[in-house]
């Protein structure tokens, strides 16, 4: 697959660092489109007319949208050498150097079940964990609050305890998956918009320990590093939107 | 214990079970799926007023149905369970897949199930239940998204959203083949008027008359009297879960 891949996305969105991440760990060359979110371009609103949001791939005259299902393409369409020779034999030595560089790391695990375990934590974090109650938890007050806070916690421990049964180092074992990918947003954005906001999900040194492991080795890998974003940034944007997030989880849904 | 029992031959494949529950279009969705797949399966109807202790295990983050049981592990969220039924039971090059074998076509189907799962099933559940302004605003939302839908087949011009045989997305949107006329009749709220969302029309008749699907389409008639019956729940339910902004 030799076509041009580009990225359209926006400084600071963890749902593009999933996608940035997936490409840099599947050593896929692409080129990053800005988009200023206040003055969406016809080329976004071309490529995404649905939901009019960032990530969109773009890989040569095809269009995939919602960072989780580009995640999942990238995993499967940049899968093995570009060409694979047509000897049988030439095939294997093909597959053998491939597999000894560790190109091209699969994101997904190779079983079934352990695919439909990754994908159910992945659904779990953007429906549950990283949605509506991490938003009130934040941004809300009185018991919505207090009520949202226990619920995100609650989420966290399920979140814990998948690392903690496996003893690994990544969700998705010894290198970072998608799972990792999925979960991002708790490695780095977490405690910059709980510092933002003042309030604490994870603030005692024994609270989700095996999260904050996780958090320190997914933010210190080599591929993931250049593309998150810098944190105080990320904190100064937080802070100055404060306002408008709490008007945001008053206002019923548009 | 019966002869039988002990005498099962080694390379026998791992039992199947399906925790399920009256009337739910997304056990219904696993059960064709199944049978696409030629999967035998034992049945757990659940009593959902009711959970029973092999559901809160299987399934503690949701504790909802469908829950897949294979050789002692359990998958939950039927896209999810479809899924993996497609690819833990594909045996042989000739089997029917589910999910098309390119990852773009793949994409484009994970992408259509979610929108179906957000922006219609959401809004069009909401919708019946949640009364005064909020319910007009999610009938709305719903039905922007019944006409992005309906122009997607129009333009596909195939039987079903991945073509010509029942794929991923034609069981995303099974709800809306069987379940949304019941869903209006005992709510009372009317989101599809005369004549509109032809192509989705024609999906609906289509599916529902397969001869697979069929099987696993709940009696109609049952479905109202059971969705009646259940009316003051989802109502208070979702008008608390409204509230609580």
């Amino acid at each position: 697959m030799s076509s041009p891949v580009k990225l359209i996305g926006a400084f600071g969105s963890p749902f593009v660092h999933r996608t940035e991440a997936a490409l840099r760990l599947k050593g896929v060359p692409y080129e990053f489109i800005n988009e200023d979110l206040e003055k969406k371009s016809e080329l976004l609103l071309k490529h995404n007319p649905i939901y009019k949001k960032v990530p969109v791939l773009l890989h040569g005259d095809r269009t995939i949208c919602e960072s989780l299902v580009i995640v999942e393409y990238i995993d499967e369409a940049f899968d093995g050498p570009a060409l694979l020779p047509s000897d049988p034999s030439d095939r294997a030595a093909a597959r053998f150097w491939a597999h000894f560089l560790d190109q091209k790391v699969p994101l997904l695990p190779a079983d079934p079940y352990d695919r439909a375990m990754a994908r159910f934590w992945a659904h779990f974090i953007d429906h549950k964990a990283c949605a509506k109650p991490f938003m009130l938890s934040m941004w809300s007050e009185g018991e919505t609050q207090k009520e949202s806070v226990k619920e995100s916690k609650e989420n966290l421990a399920f979140l814990e305890e998948q690392l903690v049964k496996g003893t690994k180092r990544f969700f998705g074992g010894d290198s970072i998956g998608y799972l990792d990918i999925a979960a991002c947003g708790m490695a780095h954005w977490l405690g910059v918009i709980q510092e933002s906001a003042g309030v604490s999900l994870v603030s005692d040194e024994d609270e989700f320990p095996a999260l904050r492991r996780w958090a320190e080795e997914y933010t210190s890998d080599d591929a993931i590093k250049p593309c998150l974003p810098d944190r105080d940034k990320r904190l100064t944007h937080y802070v100055a939107n404060i306002d408008k997030y709490r008007l945001m989880v008053k206002a019923p849904p548009a | 214990m019966p002869s039988s029992l002990s005498q099962q031959p080694p390379h026998a494949p791992a039992p199947v079970k399906l925790i399920t529950a009256f009337g739910s279009p997304f056990a219904h969705r696993v059960e064709v799926a199944l049978a696409l797949k030629g999967v035998p399966y034992e049945l757990v109807v659940e009593d959902l007023a009711n959970k029973s202790a092999l559901l809160l295990q299987h399934n503690p983050v949701h504790r909802s149905v469908p829950v897949l049981l294979h050789g002692g592990r359990a998958v939950c969220e039927s896209l999810l369970i479809v899924e993996y039924v497609d690819e833990a039971f594909h045996h042989g090059a000739a089997a029917p897949r589910i999910l098309p074998a390119d990852p773009y076509d793949r994409a484009a189907a994970h992408f259509w199930a979610q929108f179906i799962a957000d922006k219609c099933l959401k809004p069009l559940w909401l919708s019946m239940w949640a009364g005064g302004d909020a319910q007009a605003r999610f009938a709305r939302e719903t039905k922007e998204s019944l006409a992005i839908l309906d122009a997607q087949l129009e333009g596909k011009k195939t039987r079903f959203f991945g073509g010509d045989a029942i794929g991923f997305v034609d069981l995303a949107a099974c709800t809306l083949a069987h379940w949304l006329g019941v869903l209006e009749e005992v709510a009372g709220v009317r989101l599809v008027g005369d004549g509109e969302y032809p192509a989705l029309r024609r999906w609906a008749e289509e599916y529902t008359s397969d001869e697979t699907v069929k099987r696993f389409l709940p009696d109609r008639d049952e479905l109202v009297a059971f969705f009646s019956a259940n009316k003051e729940r989802y109502t208070s339910r979702v008008r608390a879960s409204l509230q609580q902004q």
